[in-house]
């Protein structure tokens, strides 16, 4: 597993900065890493469980790509378009769908979250 | 009187009356330092703020008398006061943007400036090269690309979608190592632009501005042609910017290790580090 999601959810309601930015948030994340599916529940801006996922990827936002890319996303000091998820579906391997406004308008949260992932790489 | 212990920025601001498109603008520009003309160009949806750093630099203050502007709906240059802006959409055109360092030069009584912008001031810096080779003794284009499409989105005007989207996501065109407080300037700045700006903004960028077959017209011997395009910058990438260079004979091209697509305001101490050389070589050139 490249991320410690036992740890990911208390990281992020501990956080200032993605607390500002997840406020009024209600959302289900699909991450697909590899072959390994995991949801996160997010309500009312805050990660109310962070657990593998067996059933479809579908969801308010899925981030999905395989778990080489991944792990160049959640490099300390990222390699070039590497550095935000944006970049890294443009022109590495990765894949948002979903619900493109909430994407949008909760991009500063998605952000933060990938940094707290990076903080939580196993 | 000022207390002596006060400590003040070498910059000093006012504003400049001039018509655009026949309408007159109160044009906000910050300058320091004295020499060669040097107009500075910021990025879409943003200000002239970008470049107080540069504008501080004594090597630079030495050589250049520096002006960075803010475009017109930008930044202090409100809107014009004389038109219902308020009833149409937004829209930056590539005629209006090279109207503004080409009649401000003309106000200012520069004798051919050197122009610098980054971004939409990158992609500007071509256009320029290709309209006004004989205004300006030099163009140097920051992240600069010969067509970018596919920016001008929706989701950057959207009703349901706050400024901290555009603000964000400016962030990730910075480098990771770029030093954090600079980074989250640079982001501070973006989310401060009138809503419509940044979309309206990529109109030019996006659309407009497209010099994949007109580049190669441009006379370096007239005006001289640098292209630097950051390292981590996903939108303007180094491949994009030494594919224009080579469309340009006798344009030079650099990428810029360890910066993103806002040099100026991400990592000023970098940038400067590698814009000083270019930009000494443009004023012995020109002695």
């Amino acid at each position: 597993m490249l991320i410690d999601f036992s740890t990911l959810a208390q990281r992020a309601n501990a956080d200032g900065e993605f607390a500002l930015h997840a406020r009024f948030w209600n959302a289900t994340v699909k991450l697909g890493i590899g072959d390994s599916n995991y949801r996160l529940d997010i309500r009312d801006g805050a990660v109310k469980s962070c657990t593998p996922w067996f059933g479809t990827i579908a969801g308010d936002l899925a981030i999905v790509a395989d778990e080489a890319e991944w792990a160049n996303l959640l490099e300390p000091v990222p390699r070039p378009f590497y550095q935000d998820l944006y970049a890294a579906t443009i022109h590495h391997g990765f894949s948002v769908v979903g619900d493109t406004k909430n994407y949008c308008a909760y991009y500063p949260a998605v952000r933060r979250l990938i940094e707290l992932m990076r903080e939580c790489r196993s | 009187m000022s207390n002596p212990s006060a400590r003040f920025d070498h910059a000093v601001g006012r504003y400049v009356h001039i018509d655009l498109d026949g309408v007159s603008h109160r044009v906000y520009f910050e300058e320091s330092g004295s020499g060669i003309p040097l107009l500075l160009q910021h990025t879409a949806g943003a200000d002239g703020r970008q470049w107080r750093h540069v504008l501080e630099d004594d090597a630079l203050r030495e050589r250049f008398r520096m002006i960075a502007y803010d475009l017109p709906y930008h930044g202090k240059s409100v809107p014009p006061t004389s038109r219902p802006w308020w009833r149409e959409p937004y829209k930056l055109t590539r005629a209006f943007l090279v109207s503004v360092p080409v009649t401000l030069a003309g106000a200012l009584g520069l004798d051919r400036p050197v122009y610098m912008g980054s971004s939409i001031g990158g992609h500007l810096a071509i256009d320029l090269a290709i309209e006004h080779p004989d205004l300006f003794r030099a163009v140097v284009g920051l992240e600069a690309s010969a067509h970018t499409p596919g920016g001008y989105v929706d989701e950057f005007y959207h009703p349901e979608i706050s400024n901290d989207f555009k603000a964000h996501l400016m962030y990730g065109l910075t480098a990771p190592m770029s030093p954090e407080e600079y980074r989250r300037e640079t982001l501070w700045v973006y989310s401060q632009g009138a809503p419509a700006v940044f979309k309206g903004d990529l109109y030019y960028y996006s659309i407009d501005h497209d010099v994949t077959k007109t580049a190669h017209t441009i006379d370096t011997k007239r005006v001289s042609v640098d292209i630097l395009n950051g390292e981590y910058d996903w939108s303007g990438t180094p491949v994009l910017g030494e594919a224009l260079a080579k469309l340009i004979p006798g344009a030079r091209y650099q990428t810029m290790q360890g910066l993103g697509h806002f040099p100026m305001s991400e990592n000023p101490e970098l940038f400067l580090s590698i814009i000083r050389p270019v930009l000494e070589r443009i004023a012995h050139a020109s002695a």
